[in-house]
């Protein structure tokens, strides 16, 4: 059985680990000099902001509902998808990482899957801070299919 | 606005070279010079961060938690991964603020 563990909403919940008054309120990372949101939180998804829109396009959306704008921090996000990338590592005998915030988990070998799912899950919240959906499948294709109803 | 609390450090994880303990750096009397010579060595890294990938440093400003020890510009290592016992020195979130706060668990 293979999972497939994505963080949610990556970027946007990076920042919020190091800015608390952030939780609930919506929050959006843009890409390189400001260009096109990269990252939305679910507040910020809620106001209907779309991926990939150029920020002078939403000014309003954001003054109107005093939406929190990062420009983006690689270094943070990488430094972050390090510590969850070794979590999962620390958690079974192999992954596989996909993208910075989605990695393969070999689940092989493993009785409960859901409950294994819910503690890899949980020890990455409290470990750093980040929220993480995961799906378990027989296939790589199935998990990232299932993962949107964890 | 109010000056915050506490600031964020990013951890150099560069590899440490292990340091040699000195035991009997603080002996009195005549000690010999080989004593500094120990097989002993420590990796600060290995000494002070127990779980890497939960660990946070943070530096500390205000005179608020004096009294403990942690003065204005300390820093301190944060390990998400612990579980708070009485008299944990933890960093808290308060009215959504970062705040270093001692525990202290109540008997009912
Ligand atoms: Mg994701």
């Amino acid at each position: 059985m293979i999972a497939l563990a994505d963080c949610n909403n990556f970027y946007a919940s990076c920042e919020r680990v190091f800015r608390p008054e952030l939780c609930n309120k919506p929050v959006l990372v843009l890409s390189n000099n400001d260009g096109c949101v990269i990252a939305r939180s679910n507040e910020a998804k809620a106001l209907g902001i779309k991926m990939g829109v150029p920020a002078f396009k939403i000014k309003d959306i954001i003054h109107n509902n005093n939406v929190n704008v990062f420009s983006s921090n690689f270094t943070l996000y990488g430094d972050m998808s390090n510590r969850v990338m070794s979590i999962y590592a620390d958690e079974c005998n192999a992954i596989e990482i996909y993208s910075i915030d989605e990695a393969f988990i070999n689940m092989s070998g493993i009785a409960n899957l859901e409950e294994k799912a819910v503690s890899i899950r949980n020890k990455v919240k409290t470990w750093t801070g980040i929220p993480v959906s995961i799906g378990v499948s027989k296939t790589k294709n199935i998990s990232k299919n299932c993962k949107s109803y964890s | 606005m109010k000056k915050k609390q506490i600031s964020f450090l990013k951890i150099n994880s560069e590899e440490l070279k292990d340091l040699p303990i000195y035991e009997n750096a603080v002996q009195c009397g005549f000690p010999s010079p080989a004593d500094d010579f120990l097989d002993l060595d420590i990796n600060l890294n290995d000494y002070l961060v127990k779980h890497k990938s939960a660990t946070f440093c943070v530096k500390v400003n205000g005179s608020s938690m004096d009294g403990v020890g942690i003065h204005s510009g300390d820093v301190l290592i944060v390990d998400r991964a612990e579980s708070v016992q009485n008299n944990s020195i933890v960093l808290a979130v308060i009215d959504n603020e970062f705040t270093v706060k001692s525990i202290k668990k109540k008997c009912r």
